[in-house]
């Protein structure tokens, strides 16, 4: 099951520069929040701040407060925070530098598990969630440089997932792969939203609209509109969503 | 008419750089080459067993490399060991851990470490490391003779040297992880990963290079000092087998002992040594440069 | 569950020694640096006091060293005349007029030279002038250490230069000289002053060049007339004067300001801003 998240007046700044303006948003349990925007919103930024990875880059600061199932992330240890929000990025970043069995582990293994039969279950079970299994079953102690851009991506998708997430992130996951790819990392979130709290950074509006559940529209660090996916883009409240979401502008 | 003298401009231009460039390449062998004329009468009379013979002895007209190479060598293990472990890690420091401004503050000192002259590192190698090191020596049961007194030896000179070389380490590496891929820390921390771990899994990997590439750039260096090393090293060319000995390196031998009234089969033989700094430096120097992209190093500073 | 709580106490208990073990490394590579700074300082300031205490001995140690620090100031200002206009134009073949094949060349032995010990420029001016000691000859072996140094650092600030901009300007009509008078040097100027001051600002310290061509040309003439600073140093050290260490810290501490001086000049005219 995944758990809740909420977002509550997060402002998040590099040095003096503000990126993001006290934004609120709650992201439903097991549903899929998509955030949409034009280039440099500030988006990337906002779904840093929640698993706390914003803080690491030099120069950024945050404030505002995260509620995981009601507890508020700043006040945990930022390494179970990562730990229980996982996050995919927007280029596959598999450790260049271990076989695929390897990159799947390496969560555990920083975890603590050491049992190498308990390993390869755990790793089995999130290479299959991640749909990954079945390419990759015999040839599990290649490189992971050896699969291709959308096979790697699906890899960091288990590699987050054989942590037990209960919240996933994802920053523009298909931006980087080809249509089919996408589609099959597309079904994968509908798949996954079952069992994870999912939120999703994208450019692709069509993407949006296919895969989330709800979804808020973020400018110049603000958030503009939130709602139903189906209301913000069929009824958008607010002029600049509306002038985004049928592309004047953006 | 006027096209054609534009052109002839441009190729005069071009001819007059042109003969700057074989000045420079011009001056660089006929330094090689004046190195190994000037060695003749050495490699004559000791051929290749120059390399290998234990003595220095210019009473007895008797010639050999290998003392020096040993003190060379000793030093320049000494000051690796000190350089690399201080060096990298704080490379590690200085793009890991820490606040902003004192990261700045640390790496502007290191800058100025590597800008101060070898002479003035000879003030301070002489007027406070050897004594600290004579006084050291002499609590520890002043059994190892001189150096109880002065300091003088192969450790005070390894230490000193050790300094020098730190600012190559620290900028070499940290350069290297610098422009070790961001995506891949990142994907570590995700997951939970703690600093320490993070830098394990996903920051060493891509900078052994790096690291490798620093240590001979640092070890040619060390090669090369001669002023610092032959303040402290305390001048005698022979195989103590203590690192409280006195000895001598390459390079001190060459700043204390070649003044011009020396006779000439011993003025040879100081061109071979030369020689032979300069092959081991040239070798050191190629292969730290190998593991070095050129690009990687801001041209601002070089600390080699 | 009561292995995992232990297993990330481990953990965090693993990260804070990294940290500590960090810190206390860092601090380590800065104490020498402090030690030189403040010993050299301390030293050369309280001579400075005591020296001027005394009229006789600050009469001739001030102008020994006035005069030494008055060649040094030559030696350097003229080598490095020398080898920025010869090293600068060769670079600008190099980064602008060279094939892909001579460039490599080029670089590659520059390179090379460049990490040759300083010591053998004076090795070989001495033999090349047959042991004459002279000024020119201190000038030469500078130069000689310098250049190698000075085509490598000004072919990479010039080689950085966008192709863009040179294309731009040889589009325009603009012929390769002009190219390079108006486009490519005013683009680098800064980086290039920058680089080109750290490397007169090494040279400015550099004794081991000069070494056996001036300390072997006075010991055989019996005077010590021509010794810039850093020279004049070495020998304070090594054969020992009529104001042991005193005087040694005094030149020290004029060469480490002279050095740190351009240095800082150095950093400040290379300050980031808008480019
Ligand atoms: N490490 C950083 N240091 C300083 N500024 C940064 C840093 N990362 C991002 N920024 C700035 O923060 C702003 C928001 O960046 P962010 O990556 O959150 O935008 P985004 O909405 O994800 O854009 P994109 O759609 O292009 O991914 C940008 O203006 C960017 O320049
Ligand atoms: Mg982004």
């Amino acid at each position: 099951m995944g758990k809740a998240l909420e977002a509550r007046a997060v402002s998040a700044r590099f040095h003096e520069q503000v990126i993001l303006r006290e934004v609120t948003l709650h992201m439903p349990v097991n549903q899929v929040t998509a955030i949409i925007g034009p280039p440099g919103c500030g988006k990337s930024t906002f779904i840093r701040c929640l698993n706390r990875l914003h803080e690491t880059a030099p120069g950024a600061t945050m404030s505002g407060e995260v509620l995981l199932d009601g507890h508020s992330v700043y006040d945990m240890d930022p390494t179970e925070v990562r730990r229980s929000v996982a996050m995919i990025f927007h280029r596959p970043n598999p450790f260049p530098t271990m076989s695929i069995f390897d990159n799947v582990a390496a969560g555990l293994r920083l975890h603590g598990l050491r049992n190498r039969a308990k390993l390869a279950e755990s790793a089995e079970q999130a290479l299959r969630r991640a749909a990954l299994w079945d390419e990759v079953k015999d040839r599990l102690h290649l490189y992971s440089s050896a699969l291709s851009l959308g096979q790697q991506q699906r890899l960091c998708i288990a590699r987050a997932l054989a942590i037990e997430p209960v919240v996933v992130l994802m920053d523009e996951p298909a931006s980087s792969l080809d249509p089919l790819s996408t589609l099959v990392i597309e079904e994968l979130i509908e798949e996954l939203k079952r069992q994870y709290t999912i939120v999703i950074v994208t450019h692709n509006l069509q993407q949006a609209a296919r895969v989330a559940d709800k979804t808020a529209f973020f400018l110049d660090g603000e958030m503009i509109e939130q709602g139903t996916t189906t209301a913000l883009f069929t009824t958008p409240q607010d002029k600049r969503t509306a002038d985004y979401v049928t592309g004047r502008f953006g | 008419m006027k096209r054609v003298s534009a052109q002839g401009w441009n190729g005069l231009f071009a001819g007059v750089l042109a003969v700057c460039v074989l000045v420079v390449i011009g001056a660089g062998i006929l330094s090689v080459t004046t190195l190994i004329v000037e060695s003749v009468p050495s490699i004559r009379q000791f051929g290749l067993s120059f390399l290998w013979t234990p003595v220095w002895d210019p009473v007895h007209r008797q010639y050999g490399a290998l003392p020096l190479l040993y003190g060379s060598f000793l030093t320049a293990a000494i000051a690796l060991l000190l350089a690399g472990v201080i060096g990298v890690t704080t490379a590690v420091s200085l793009t890991q851990i820490g606040v902003p401004w004192i990261r700045s503050v640390i790496s502007l000192l290191l800058e100025i470490l590597a800008v101060i002259p070898s002479v003035v590192y000879g003030v301070w190698a002489l007027l406070v490391v050897a004594p600290i090191f004579g006084r050291w020596s002499g609590y520890a049961g002043g059994s190892s003779g001189e150096f109880a007194v002065s300091g003088f030896g192969v450790l005070a000179a390894g230490v000193v040297l050790g300094v020098m070389v730190m600012p190559t380490v620290v900028a070499v590496t940290r350069e290297a992880i610098a422009s070790a891929p961001k995506d891949i820390a990142e994907a570590a921390m995700a997951l939970g990963a703690t600093r320490q771990e993070t830098v394990a899994l996903a920051v060493m990997p891509f900078v052994r290079k790096g690291i490798l590439g620093s240590l001979y750039l640092g070890l040619a260096r060390a090669f090369g000092e001669a002023i610092a090393v032959s303040l402290v090293i305390g001048n005698q060319p022979r195989i103590g087998g203590s690192l409280f000995a006195r000895a001598d390196s390459l390079a001190s031998m060459l700043a204390h002992t070649l003044t011009g009234s020396a006779p000439p089969l011993q003025t040879a033989a100081l061109y071979e040594i030369g020689l032979l700094l300069f092959l081991m430096t040239t070798v050191f120097y190629g292969l730290g440069r190998s593991y070095i992209a050129r690009e990687a190093i801001s041209p601002r500073f070089q600390p080699w | 569950m009561v292995t995992r709580v232990s297993y990330k106490t481990v953990r965090k208990l693993k990260n804070a020694l990294f940290v500590s073990v960090l810190s206390a490394m860092t601090s380590l590579a800065v104490l020498p640096l402090l030690s030189l700074l403040w010993s050299i300082g301390f030293h050369g300031i309280a001579a400075l006091v005591s020296l001027s205490g005394a009229p006789l001995s600050r009469g001739v140690a001030s102008a020994v060293l006035v005069n030494a620090l008055a060649q040094s100031l030559v030696t350097t200002a003229s080598s490095a005349v020398i080898a920025v206009s010869l090293g600068v134009a060769a670079a600008i073949y190099s980064s602008q007029y060279a094939g892909l094949r001579v460039g490599r060349v080029i670089r590659f032995t520059v390179d090379i030279l460049s990490g040759a010990p300083s010591i053998l420029a004076g090795m070989v001016l001495f033999a090349l002038l047959s042991g004459v000691s002279s000024l020119t000859a201190g000038v030469l072996a500078l130069v000689l250490c310098m250049l190698p140094v000075v085509v490598r650092t000004a072919d990479q600030v010039l080689v950085a230069v966008p192709v863009a901009y040179i294309e731009g300007s040889l589009a325009l009509g603009a012929s390769r000289i002009q190219t390079i008078f108006a486009t490519v040097l005013p683009i680098a100027h800064k980086s290039l002053i920058t680089a080109l001051l750290f490397v007169t600002a090494r040279m400015a310290g550099e004794a081991a060049p000069l070494l056996i061509i001036l300390d072997g040309g006075t010991a055989s003439k019996g005077g010590r007339w021509f010794q810039p600073l850093p020279l004049r140093l070495y020998s304070d050290l090594t054969h020992g004067g009529s104001f042991p260490h005193q005087i040694a810290y005094v030149e020290a501490l004029i060469l480490l300001v002279t050095i740190v001086t351009i240095y800082g000049l150095a950093r400040w005219i290379g300050r980031p801003d808008r480019w």
